[in-house]
């Protein structure tokens, strides 16, 4: 979703995922440290969509599998364009994104779907299907 | 309430299965039905986007078999407001 921002808002016309292209502007790389099959703190930006979903609490712990992000010298990608950072790892490397021109827009770099169940539905998904109604 | 998933994990992947499941927790307790379409991205219809859907999930599995569907898929929804989640 960042790859799609950056051709289509920003105008970086040959923007790429590491993952998939060889060449291009590669902004999405592989992680200094895989996160695949961990779990991680985030913590919540003030003020987001994100943190709002969650009540206000201020970390949350979720699992993922993603073993690429945004290049920590990138990271301004995720704050401009009428894209921002609504959560971030202990380092300040962003982890979910939110558009602040739309209605419900959250891409996160963990599966909330991993800690989902009957009795305690995420947040995220939650708050998802609330906005497609 | 109708939603696209737009996944290339097999239906039996546990992040494919996770994903349908969450979604379902969270349908049931909010009490809304949910229709829930599920394609592949190089079989990702942007006609459906455009007019079929309430909601639209990029689901987890990079990467995909066909990026630049996934991509039009994210635009699509983004320029026209439809609730979005990428995991």
């Amino acid at each position: 979703m960042l790859v799609e921002h950056a051709r289509n808002v920003l105008g970086m016309a040959d923007a790429a995922h590491a993952e998939s292209m060889t060449d291009g502007d590669l902004i999405i790389t592989p992680l200094s440290c895989s996160l695949d099959g961990r779990t991680i703190d985030v913590d919540l930006v003030g003020g987001t969509l994100l943190s709002s979903l969650h009540g206000g609490v201020k970390t949350v712990t979720e699992f993922t599998t993603c073993n690429y992000g945004l290049d920590p010298a990138r990271r301004d990608i995720a704050s401009s364009g009428g894209m921002r950072t609504s959560g971030v790892d202990g380092s300040g490397e962003p982890r979910a994104v939110e558009r602040d021109d739309h209605p419900f827009f959250v891409a996160t770099l963990y599966q909330p779907q991993l800690r989902s169940s009957p009795s305690a539905p995420h947040p995220v998904w939650s708050g998802f299907l609330s906005s497609s109604r | 309430m109708r939603v696209l998933l737009v996944i290339d994990l097999p239906p039996a992947a546990r992040y494919h299965r996770a994903t349908v499941e969450a979604l379902g927790h969270a349908a049931a307790a909010l009490g809304a039905p949910l229709d829930l379409r599920v394609v592949a991205s190089d079989a990702a219809d942007l006609g459906e986007v455009r007019d079929g859907v309430e909601g639209v999930v990029i689901g987890p599995g990079s990467p995909y078999r066909r990026e630049a569907a996934v991509w039009d898929v994210v635009r699509t929804a983004r320029e026209r407001g439809t609730p979005l989640v990428g995991t």
